[in-house]
């Protein structure tokens, strides 16, 4: 299975006393991952930068599962999943460097629209084959 | 035996009142998603702080709120200056955690925005023990605004 993996620094307000990352936090990485991922992985994806279409999130899950300290690293694991017409699902495992463990797993549902006509479109094809490439069939 | 009839509008929630500021929009006007995340976890602890949640005193300062999992629907864009209202039920009340469920809708005109569900525990942070829910927290805040989730018209 093809992952893209992205890493973050935990820095010490990103935690809670116990050493949970704020939830805020791991959505912010899931936004970030997302568009690293298009940025490293869709060569062409400037044309969409450019675009009348854009991506938004129609729903997004967290569980949270383990704890940091601060100054540990964090890899982002992504792969993709139920891959339809206009929208796709991001599955990103986050994973301690030092402890090996996984301490959340987010999954966040991306839709395309164009923002002229102001209706949902199709995946853009520079795209849908990235997308496809990544499935965690 | 008169069983006491459950209607809508007996129906209690938790009300939290926002307005959508510059800082939550993208460059398309609309509140970005990352801050439904952020508006959930204000109105739960403005929920679970506006009174004496009942948590023993030498355990006050060593209790944390955990969010074991968390999910959001997107339904309908919130945009700069909107007023929001964020109401807060509770569903499956056990004796170490419950679920809040979000409806987030737009004050002047109720259209749903948004819908969330959090699973919530208490940890002791010293012990990383789950602690039970305090009879105080239990009857006085999240009865009052419990629900039965199969019951209701979303699916959270």
């Amino acid at each position: 299975m093809k992952t893209f993996n992205s890493g973050f620094d935990i820095y010490f307000e990103d935690l809670s006393a116990s050493g949970k990352v704020h939830l805020e936090k791991i959505g912010e990485w899931m936004s970030m991952t997302r568009e690293q991922y298009f940025k490293s992985s869709c060569p062409d994806h400037l044309k969409f930068v450019e675009s009348p279409i854009q991506m938004f999130t129609m729903g997004l899950s967290i569980t949270v599962t383990g704890t940091c300290r601060w100054a540990d690293k964090i890899q982002a694991i992504l792969t993709t999943a139920n891959i339809k017409k206009i929208s796709f699902e991001m599955h990103i495992d986050f994973k301690n460097e030092r402890t090996g463990n996984v301490i959340a797993k987010g999954v966040q549902k991306v839709a395309f629209v164009d923002v002229i006509a102001k209706k949902f479109t199709n995946i853009p094809d520079n795209m849908k084959q990235v997308i496809v490439n990544f499935t965690n069939l | 035996m008169n069983q006491p009839i459950f209607t809508a509008s007996k129906q209690r929630e938790f009300i939290f009142e926002l307005i959508v500021t510059q800082g939550d929009t993208t460059p398309y006007g609309s509140a970005s998603f990352i801050n439904y995340i952020r508006w959930y976890n204000i109105a739960r602890d403005a929920l679970l702080a506006w009174k004496n949640l009942g948590f023993q005193e030498n355990l006050k300062p060593l209790i944390e709120t955990e969010v074991s999992f968390c999910d959001i629907q997107y339904k309908r864009e919130a945009i700069l200056q909107d007023e929001i209202l964020i109401k807060v039920n509770a569903a499956d009340i056990k004796e170490k955690g419950f679920n809040l469920l979000f409806t987030l809708i737009r004050k002047d005109n109720a259209l749903l925005i948004s819908l969330g569900k959090q699973k919530i525990c208490f940890r002791n942070s010293k012990t990383a023990d789950v602690v039970n829910l305090p009879e105080n927290l239990v009857k006085n805040i999240l009865t009052p605004i419990a629900v039965d989730e199969k019951s209701l018209l979303f699916k959270y």
